[in-house]
């Protein structure tokens, strides 16, 4: 653990409250966000519910060698703790765990941390209008209970025969055994992600062989990744505004990207040639560049940002296998035309259960029904990202529709977390005791942003992605820019919402 | 006073003009218009009060109910404007009856003298559809505006029938007294100049009533008690509903009101769940009537749709309904606890 641990960097120790106000549930960036954005509200009476024995959520999680933003730091991280000393315009996940630490430590959010506690069920009490939570360090209420574990967290392996019995090592991206020397070793890499176009290179240095097994190739942008110098940092530090500017530039680039993602077309295929020049350069073997090659529009699937992983590829000691795995026995690993693969060592890159977070299959709300029971029968959808008909007092953070394509998912955070202080604000002012979005809201809101997402290159650039459904339908991405989003949650929309207190005697079973 | 009402009516008028440009950009929404909702169909019955006016009832649902869900309406309105609440209690719960009735003068029911225009009147023929319609078996009152006044005077006159009789009560976009300070929505001047003028415009229309011409009802009646982002269907409904509605009743009741002062008799209520309804930007029961009401019943449970207005049963059907739903399952299971011993001496 990289914590202090002098008394105003402790984490809390010591039995859980037997009832709070808030609990937060995981301790990323929505999470501690959240828990800081409660303390500014004078909101004190809250927990955060971490499972892991350390804060930090998917930076903590996703330990790959190689493991990094995607997106310059200065987007992602907080508005209000912007740091000042970043080592590279893309930094690491070590320093962005640790950026967390820090964010949690000089906010006072520690004391209210619980870590090694996870919820293991929970079930919303209509009568006395909280949420009774179980965890594996005790049982409490929580008159409002908020998601920070976002859209991607359990590891989602491919459905292969065979993959139990491989008989050496194999692990996926985001539980990486670092027990495991991969130095001199056959590894098999099944997926070709944004995990793996990171660990790939790194994988290439030490590894005898890499296998890369690609069902679909992805599109690659050069990622001009470079260190700050001492100079950028005193300037950084010094300089009133720098940061904001420097930040706000990143934002505006971005944004104006958003064209190639929901636009008619002339930029995205801007980018698509500088892509392929891209590929051009950097590999030379025109049969490998051809097997890289994707035939699908640019944007559809999540773009690399990598100026190593084409260049890892073209290595004599990687092979690309352009297929997907159709199974695994002991000792190799099978393609899609029979051939085995002998390796010594299987990593799945093959992401995540999208929006299936395991806080969705142990929550009961007020129809008695799991939020994944609810998205089961209704499609995976909330309210603007955030609130689910039927589950009173529950906000989620990165719900369904706010995952980005082009940018920062730090700013849809702040933007959600902004919407979460006004719902409590509300509730206190009015005095109410439960606050559920309403059904034919949620509905319209929905029908307008599904609409928002027909004739965008995720749901018409002719290719299979985590952001859609068996369906087709797009229940991950948020449609436009993040100004919009930023905008629509500035006002709490109590219109779509019932309110309701009660100070009842509960009924006897 | 002649350019002061011209005035007021000129406001009013701009007012009016204002919310149906405004009502009618937002029926160019995108949203689905929703299924309108078809006439009660129950079992038409009649009870005659004990002045002889025969009050129009009707009563759907199961003949061996758990319960009895009985609803009463509002001032102008009929019982047609619950259709969205029998029809959403009957599909949930084949269990139930739900009995919904015009008051005297409203709706299908007879006409009604004016010195028995009162509230009291309302309770006493409430107590009187009690017990000819469900003489037997649990009973939840709903009801709305006036209705729910007049649930009031019910337990006003009759407090012992709220607890074995009646098990549940919902006060929906309803209050409990001080009408008489209700600005409608208005400047506090204009407002006072309105309530003035109400009852010399009440008889005008009377008379003209009388001479052939009928009661006007139009864009102030809409903004009144809907808001503004109410569907219009809604409205039309409710509209031809106000429409209906003769001059002579219009002028019968207003007066009833400024005496309506009933929070004590809330009292009555303190052993049975009750539910309180309204929409936060109700303008002829403001939403700090239902506050104080729901203080008065520290045990009800008090439901508010931010930006619903009067008629918050319909700009709010799916949730109304499902509130009226967990209220009956709180009076039967309330009802059904054994009752506690009595204590030997």
């Amino acid at each position: 653990m990289t914590l202090t641990t002098t008394s105003r960097h402790a984490t809390a120790t010591g039995p859980l409250p037997e009832h709070v106000r808030v609990a937060v549930v995981g301790s990323g960036f929505s999470g501690i966000g959240t828990a800081v954005a409660l303390q500014r509200a004078g909101i004190d009476d809250f927990v955060v519910l971490e499972r892991a024995a350390s804060l930090g959520g998917t930076w903590r999680d996703n330990s790959y060698p190689g493991a990094a933003v995607d997106v310059p730091s200065h987007l992602y991280s907080f508005s209000f703790a912007p740091k000042k000393d970043w080592s590279h315009v893309y930094s690491r996940q070590p320093e962005i765990q640790q950026y967390l630490e820090q964010v949690a430590a000089d906010h006072g959010v520690l004391p209210h941390l619980h870590c090694g506690t996870d919820v293991v069920s929970g079930r919303w009490d209509d009568d006395a209008l909280v949420w009774h939570l179980d965890t594996s360090r005790g049982t409490l209420t929580a008159d409002v209970v908020v998601s920070g574990a976002g859209g991607l967290v359990e590891p989602h392996l491919p459905e292969v025969p065979g993959i139990e019995t491989f008989a050496g090592p194999s692990f996926h991206s985001a539980r990486w055994d670092h027990s495991v020397d991969l130095a001199g070793k056959r590894v098999a890499v099944v997926g070709t992600g944004a995990s793996a176009a990171q660990f790939v290179p790194e994988l290439q240095k030490i590894s005898a062989k890499v296998v890369v097994f690609q069902r679909t190739p992805p599109w690659v942008l050069p990622r001009q990744d470079r260190a700050y110098s001492a100079r950028e940092h005193r300037l950084q530090a010094r300089v009133p505004g720098f940061l904001r500017l420097a930040r706000g530039g990143q934002y505006a680039v971005r944004e104006a990207r958003l064209g190639v993602w929901t636009g008619g077309g002339r930029l995205r295929r801007l980018f698509e040639g500088q892509a392929l020049e891209f590929l051009e350069q950097q590999v030379p073997d025109p049969e490998l560049r051809a097997r890289l090659t994707p035939d699908y529009a640019l944007g559809c699937k999540r773009v690399i940002v990598s100026d190593d992983y084409l260049p890892a590829l073209t290595q004599p000691n990687v092979e690309v296998v352009a297929s997907p795995v159709t199974a695994v026995h002991p000792h190799a690993v099978v393609d899609a035309d029979g051939t085995e693969h002998e390796v010594d060592v299987v990593v799945y890159g093959t992401g995540f259960r999208v929006m299936d977070i395991p806080l969705g299959h142990r929550l009961v709300g007020r129809e008695g029904r799991t939020l994944r029971e609810e998205w089961d029968r209704s499609g995976v959808q909330a309210h603007r990202g955030t609130t689910v008909a039927g589950f009173p007092n529950l906000f989620l953070l990165l719900g369904p529709n706010t995952a980005l394509g082009h940018t920062s998912v730090v700013i849809m955070i702040e933007a959600q977390i902004g919407y979460v202080v006004e719902a409590l604000r509300r509730m206190e002012e009015t005095g109410a005791g439960a606050i559920e979005v309403r059904r034919s809201a949620q509905d319209a809101y929905n029908a307008r942003l599904q609409e928002g997402l027909t004739g965008t290159v995720w749901n018409a650039g002719g290719c299979r992605s985590w952001y859609r459904d068996e369906q087709g339908r797009n229940f991950t991405l948020w449609p436009t820019r993040t100004s919009a989003f930023i905008r629509l949650m500035r006002r709490f929309d109590a219109e779509s919402y019932e309110l309701r207190s009660a100070r009842r005697v509960p009924v006897p079973a | 006073m002649r350019t002061r009402s011209l005035a007021t009516a000129g406001a009013l008028a701009v007012a009016a003009g204002a919310v149906v440009a405004r009502r009618r950009a937002a029926g160019r929404d995108s949203t689905p218009a929703p299924q309108p909702v078809p006439l009660p169909q129950g079992r038409v019955r009649t009870v005659t009060t004990e002045d002889g006016v025969d009050l129009h009832v009707e009563v759907s649902g199961t003949r061996e109910p758990t319960a009895t869900v009985v609803l009463a309406h509002g001032y102008v309105q009929s019982s047609r404007l619950w259709a969205g609440q029998v029809r959403d209690l009957l599909d949930a719960r084949p269990d139930l009856a739900v009995v919904t009735y015009d008051h005297r003068g409203h709706g299908a029911s007879g006409p009604t003298a004016r010195d028995r225009a009162t509230l009291e009147q309302l309770g006493r023929d409430l107590a009187r559809v009690l017990e000819e319609v469900v003489p037997e078996g649990p009973v939840v009152l709903g009801g709305h505006s006036m209705g729910g006044m007049t649930i009031m005077a019910l337990a006003e006159q009759r407090p012992e029938l709220f607890g074995d009789r009646v098990v549940g009560v919902a006060l929906v976009g309803t209050s409990s007294g001080g009408l008489d300070a209700v600005t409608y929505g208005l400047p506090g001047p204009v407002a006072g100049v309105v309530k003035r003028l109400l009852p010399v415009l009440n008889e005008r229309a009377v008379r003209a009533e009388q001479a052939g011409r009928p009661r006007s009802v139009g864009a102030m009646d809409a903004w009144l008690v809907f808001s503004g982002a109410a569907d219009p269907a809604d409205v039309r409904t409710a509209m031809d509903v106000h429409r209906a509605c003769t001059a002579e009743t219009v002028a019968a009741f207003l007066p009833t009101f400024s005496d309506h002062d009933r929070v004590t008799a809330l009292a009555a209520l303190a052993d049975v769940p009750v539910l309180i309804a309204a929409g936060d930007a109700d303008r002829l029961c403001p939403i700090a009537h239902s506050h104080a009401m729901a203080d008065a019943l520290p045990t009800a449970e008090l439901a508010v749709y931010p930006g619903a207005g009067h008629m918050v049963q319909m700009e709010r059907r799916p949730e109304v309904s499902r509130r009226l739903l967990a209220l009956v399952d709180r009076a039967l299971a309330r009802a059904s606890r054994p009752v506690p011993a009595e204590r030997t001496a």
